[in-house]
């Protein structure tokens, strides 16, 4: 058996007073105060008018931006108490079963009649590809900030769980200034922004929030 | 740990002496190898030190400490893993035969043992020079078996980066 006195010594003799951590409901509220805002700047070049809520489909399309809050809101409590060590994690039932209730409404304003055609689906999909990327980037790094806070005993998850907020968070930015009608080609890119956000946030974030680092 | 978070130190000291036989408990369920749990209770307190800003004291302390401490031997046991390159025992027993045959210039030979840590040395000496079995050395050495054969095998790793380093210099 070997004697860790030494480290031990070295480590309280190094100790300085820390801050303690505030309560997950804060940090949750704390992010998307600072996101929001930050999401819809780094986003301007890419807004063009707000979203007008007398058109058909408006009530699912008000639902849809509401669960995208909730599920973001969710997701990212989650994450943030996975990163603490002994928390028990925040079950994930009740956010997917919003998501998929999310993914119902825009199926249903998806199939509803369609508005006059004009334009190119495929370009207004890249271009809200591009909105939602870079309405995500102060979010991962806002995410990335705060589980390097704690650390995390499992970083892809807590990242992973993260990458979803910031998703359904810019969603959430992109609803207010889009149709309330949704073509198959356009929700179809959304959704692959929502993949990307994930993915990105994953692979910038792991190296800063690993506990051996 | 409240006092330890706010600064005192001869707290914090007392609290991590007190948590080390429990952190050897919680490691010993998963890991034998007597150097590598030695090895995991380190890299657990400063773990421990790097997120002790993230232990609520209204809060029962062991699942916290249990929670950073399995995390900690996973990650050991990963790394393990990968770094396993000799370990079986016949792959062990059999090296001494291969390393009489090479025949190495007793100076780079010091030379390249003077890099290992003191207690892989005396392994590496006692097994591959004196040519004695791994349960002789053990016994000599006053250690388990299976320590033996995990200092030879971090002896052989590090001699094996030491000699490829040496190599593309040269």
């Amino acid at each position: 058996m070997r004697n860790h006195d030494q480290l031990i010594n070295h480590l309280s003799a190094s100790a300085q007073p820390v801050q303690r951590i505030w309560p997950v409901t804060w940090r949750v509220a704390g992010w998307i105060a600072l996101a929001l805002p930050c999401g819809a700047l780094s986003s301007w070049a890419f807004h063009t008018s707000l979203t007008d809520w007398s058109q058909p489909g408006a009530l699912f399309a008000l639902v849809a931006v509401m669960l995208s809050l909730v599920i973001a809101g969710s997701t990212l409590a989650a994450a943030f108490t996975l990163s603490i060590a002994g928390r028990k994690p925040i079950n994930l039932r009740w956010p997917l079963l919003l998501a998929v209730l999310w993914l119902g409404l825009n199926l249903i304003n998806m199939s509803s009649e369609s508005p006059p055609a004009g334009g190119n689906r495929f370009g207004e999909g890249i271009h809200c590809y591009l909105f939602m990327l870079s309405a995500s980037v102060p979010m991962m790094l806002l995410s990335v900030i705060a589980l390097q806070r704690t650390r995390s005993l499992y970083p892809s998850r807590s990242l992973a769980l993260s990458g979803c907020g910031s998703a359904f968070t810019s969603s959430m930015l992109l609803s207010l200034c889009h149709d309330t009608h949704l073509h198959i080609v356009d929700f179809s890119m959304h959704l692959a922004a929502g993949i990307t956000i994930v993915a990105l946030t994953v692979l910038a974030g792991r190296r800063w929030i690993r506990l051996g680092e | 740990m409240a006092r330890a978070q706010a600064g005192d130190k001869a707290a914090y000291n007392q609290l991590l002496k007190a948590m080390v036989p429990a952190i050897r408990a919680l490691v010993c369920r998963k890991i034998r190898d007597e150097v590598l749990v030695e090895d995991v209770i380190q890299e657990t307190l400063l773990a421990i030190h790097r997120v002790r800003h993230t232990y609520e004291p209204q809060r029962p302390i062991l699942p916290w400490v249990a929670a950073i401490t399995s995390a900690r031997t996973v990650d050991a046991l990963r790394q393990h893993g990968r770094r396993q390159e000799v370990q079986d025992d016949e792959e062990l027993e059999r090296q001494p035969a291969e390393s009489a045959e090479s025949a190495w210039d007793t100076d780079i030979l010091s030379g390249y043992l003077d890099t290992l840590p003191l207690r892989q040395r005396e392994i590496v000496e006692s097994v591959h020079l004196r040519e004695q079995s791994l349960a002789q050395t053990a016994a000599e050495t006053h250690q388990s078996l299976s320590a033996v054969k995990s200092l030879l095998h971090r002896a052989m790793v590090n001699l094996r980066k030491y000699g490829r380093g040496h190599h593309e210099k040269s």
